[in-house]
Order: C-alpha cells, then structure tokens, then sequence
C-alpha cells in the first residue's frame, strides 16, 4: 500500500514529499530512492526482514521497497544498537536485517543475513514492536490494509504538511506518514534532539498545518517556545494522542491556535485507530458506548476497563513473539475509565495504579491537580516501593522558568494536602530540569524501586 | 543532645515531615518516644524512604520486626 501511495498517485514532481530542517526531498526524488531501493532489497521479497526505521527518506523509499516485494517486515528504532537488532532479529526468526542510510545523495543499505529464518507469510505486512515498559516487546503484526483504513483522503487542504513528532516505526508515526502521503503532502520530520524553540521555528519555516503528538509534547511547546512563533505556524488541525487529554492542554491549545481543528484520538497499537473526540472537550461522549463508531469500531466498559472491538486491529501477535491476545471478541485495552454525568473520562492505565497500603492511586488524578498549580510546567507520579507502606506515591515536577524551587515545592504540597486524601499526596517531590518521555513521547511512569 | 549522625538524620527528616503539614515540630532528640509524635503510617513510611535516600539502607526491607519505641532505637537501625 506504501508503495502504491508514493509510486503510483499523480503529483508534481518537484513538490516536497520530505523537508527536515537542513534538506527536502521532492516526490521524484523519493520515487527514486524506493527504485533503488527496490534493485538491492530483490533478494529479500516474500521473507521475514528487520527494517531499522528513522525519520529519513531513506527509511520510508526501504519500507515501501520491502512493501511491494510483499515482504514481512519488522519495524525496529534506528537508534537501538546493532547487536540489539541482531539479537531481537534472531529471536523473531528474520532472514535479515537491512538498516537504511546515504552516502552524499545517494541512498544506501546495510544488509545482514542470518540463519534460522522462518518462512514468510507470502503477503506483505508491517510488524510493530510495541513499546512494553518490561521484558521483550510484543510483535503486532498488522496488514496495510488495516494501517490505512484509518486513513480519510482530505479534499479541503490539497498537499498538506504535516509533521512527524513520534517514532516512525510505532503505529502513530506509521499513521501520521500514510496520511500525509495518501493526500500527497510533505512530511516535515524535526531532529530528535531539537530543543522545543527550534520545533516551533522549524514548523513555522516549513508551514506546518497539521501536527499530531502527545499531551506531553504540546505542553512542552506551549511552555519552552516563543508565543509569537507558535501563533505564525498555520495550523488547521491539531490532533492529541497517545496518553490521556486533559481540559487544561485543551484550552491552551485553543487560546493559542483558535482556528486549528483540535482533534483527539484514541488509538493502540493493537487495537488500531479506535475513535476521535473534536468537541474540545476532555474524555468522550457517553453515547460512545452504545453507538457502532466509524470503521465499525464499537466500545463498552467492563469493571471500569475500556474494553474495544476494532475492524482496524492488528492481525495478530507475530507467531515468534511473546505476545498473546486474549480469547473473545472485546479486547481488553488496561485502560481505566469512569462515566460523569454524560461523558466518559480516561483514569489511567490499569497497570500503573499505585498501590498505597492497600489504597489504589491513579497517578493521572494526582499529576492533574499538580499541573495546574502556578510554576509547574509538568509532572510525572508514579509509584515508589516502601518496605512500610507496599508504595507510596512520588513526583517528579518540572518547574516552569525561573521558579524558587522551596517556593514551589511547598505550595505544591499545600495544594496536594487540601485537594487530595492523604494516601494520593505524594510523598517524594523532586524538581527537575527535564522529564524524559518514552520513544512513543509520552510520560514514563515506571517504578522505582 | 543530639550523639549520633543517623539520629541528626532523623531529626531533620521528621522536622520536614512536620513542616510540610504545617505543624509545629516538638522539640526532638535521641529520647523522644516515636508513638506520641502522632505520625501517620504514610508519615513513618515517608520517613523510612528518606532515610534510605541518605544512608543506602532500609532496615524494614528484611521484614524483620523491631521494637522501636524511642528516636535512638530507629537510628540505630541504620548504624
């Protein structure tokens, strides 16, 4: 499908089909690259091949390559190291692993072949490594067909630019590129370590209209750069993904960019996209629940757990992987919900409740009364084990400029005190100069020990 | 009144458990008797964290129980 959308729709050729801050490619250009890429991937159609995928052209002309030679393939994170590669490539079973570069302007790729492969599944079809926070990642293998049902052709806004702010090798990155290319657009793809001022610059430069990203990166953006710049990008839509939405990033959002359609999303990369919510509003309408969605997506709640049936889910786990789905119809997504008044709102993942002497903490409820507070730019909460207690709950805040950290640290305990149980305050408060996010961009919630 | 580095360390953790319940702290030293602090459970928790921030070392983490009764029995714990 890939290579249908890049070799086969009519654009003009010198349109941009990839701009990074230092050089774009045109359509032409990236139709050349996949050509290339094509004569030295030959040996690998219809087998079992690792693609180690970053935001580059190159990356994208190899997939589309290893697409049209109905290949399996698997998407690995350009910056895992090689023998890391290699190892999870052996262990899935992969005829090889190809990690695409250049040399001056042209393109090129390094090839590893290993043994013990197992035979292709004859069709082509994308795998997803998904980003488990233990042990091995599961391997959701999905077909093209269902990365780009999703996908809705856009009449209103012809060559848009979009940029990619996740990892091109997650279902958000896959989904944000196949949307950009089925309307024949131009992916805007920033540098990884681009401070949040130079994004803002970037996307102001190269004329970004559309963005799709987490909550965590658009509060960063909306806190780290120049007003001025954000309000000169020409955004029609703003789409959040990825970890729960809150009002207050809403709002923000609308305040700043308030003729961007704000749009958000609720998608894994199992189940697929599931739904969308453009009200502006935090959570989703409770008719959710009842009404067969779009794509024939339909929801209900189970014991407080969403719980989804998806025509755009994966296939299924790759048959080399850990990964098991549960038996039924309904997936269980681990994500906790609760119905207020009419409307359902996201509580957090299942598996990062925190556990305080038997009280169970959701860390969303706690990070949301901590962001608001004046000086805090963000927060993570999560669960430190406690020989007394089984967890107590701990913080780590990233102030906003300038701020007096005993200032801070003491109203934010005031305020957890008055609006929080005593079991919920955190206990542990650190202030620090950056919260790391995990390579799908979102909150790290891991526990420490 | 204060003898010992890990009791010095335990003043200065319950004087910030105390301030940031905005209450005033009790005098406090070796023979003060821990129950009638009227610390939370999550309080003693929050103390114990602390202190094995500082010292490398968590005493309760073998499940052992011990008879605490004054700030000198929990410093000791820690030497």
């Amino acid at each position: 499908m890939l290579s249908q959308l890049i070799l086969e729709q009519a654009v003009p050729a010198n349109h941009e089909a990839i701009i990074t801050s230092d050089r774009s490619i045109s359509w032409s250009q990236l139709r050349e690259q996949v050509h290339s890429m094509l004569h030295v991937e030959k040996t690998l159609g219809r087998r079992r091949v690792g693609l180690s995928c970053g935001p580059t052209s190159e990356s994208y002309a190899a997939l589309a390559a290893l697409d049209k030679l109905a290949s399996d393939v698997f998407l690995f994170d350009a910056r895992l190291l090689m023998d890391d590669r290699l190892r999870l490539a052996e262990k899935l079973r992969l005829g090889a692993v190809v990690s695409p570069g250049r040399n001056g302007d042209a393109p090129v790729l390094e090839l590893h072949e290993l043994p013990n492969e197992e035979r292709g599944s004859g069709s082509s079809t994308v795998t997803i490594l998904t980003s488990g926070t233990t042990g091995e990642p599961k391997a959701a293998t999905h077909s093209w067909d269902s990365l780009c049902r999703p996908i809705r052709r856009s009449t209103k806004h012809p060559a848009p630019r979009w940029l990619l702010t996740y990892r091109p090798n997650l279902y958000a990155g896959l989904q944000v590129m196949l949307q950009c290319f089925a309307d024949r657009g131009s992916l805007v793809l920033p540098n990884a370590e681009m401070d949040p001022h130079s994004v803002a610059e970037l996307m102001r430069a190269a004329g970004v209209q559309f963005v799709s990203a987490t909550p965590s990166f658009w509060r960063r953006l909306l806190m780290f750069s120049d007003t001025c710049t954000l309000q000169k990008i020409p955004l029609a839509q703003i789409t959040l993904g990825g970890e729960v939405v809150d009002q207050p990033v809403l709002d923000q959002l609308r305040k700043i960019f308030p003729r961007a359609r704000l749009v958000h999303i609720y998608a894994t990369t199992e189940l697929g996209r599931c739904f969308s919510v453009s009200d502006g509003l935090a959570g989703f309408p409770v008719g959710y629940l009842s009404d067969v969605l779009p794509d024939g997506v339909r929801l209900r709640v189970d014991g407080g757990e969403l719980l989804v049936q998806s025509p755009n889910s994966m296939r299924a786990y790759d048959r080399c992987s850990s990964g098991q789905h549960g038996s039924g119809d309904w997936f269980h997504t681990g994500d906790l919900v609760h119905v207020k008044g009419d409307r359902v709102y996201f509580a957090g993942r299942e598996s990062d409740l925190i556990n305080v002497a038997g009280n169970k903490v959701h860390p969303i409820e706690v990070e949301r009364v901590i962001r608001v507070i004046p000086g805090v730019s963000d927060v993570r909460v999560f669960g430190r084990a406690s020989s007394i207690a089984g967890e107590i709950v701990a913080c780590e805040i990233l102030p906003q400029p300038d701020q007096d950290p005993k200032v801070l640290k003491d109203t934010v305990i005031r305020l957890c005190r008055s609006q929080l149980a005593s079991y919920q305050q955190p206990r542990l408060i650190k202030l620090v100069d950056r919260l790391d996010l995990s390579s799908a961009g979102k909150i790290v919630r891991t526990k420490t020990s | 009144m204060i003898c010992t580095e890990n009791e010095g360390r335990i003043v200065e953790v319950l004087m910030e458990i105390f301030a940031n319940k905005e209450l005033s702290a009790p005098s406090l030293g070796p023979e003060t008797v821990l129950e009638q602090l009227n610390l939370e459970s999550l309080d003693f928790a929050q103390a114990v964290i602390r202190m094995e921030e500082m010292t490398g070392k968590d005493p309760f983490a073998t499940g052992a129980e011990f008879q605490i009764r004054l700030l000198s029995d929990l410093a000791a714990l820690y030497d």
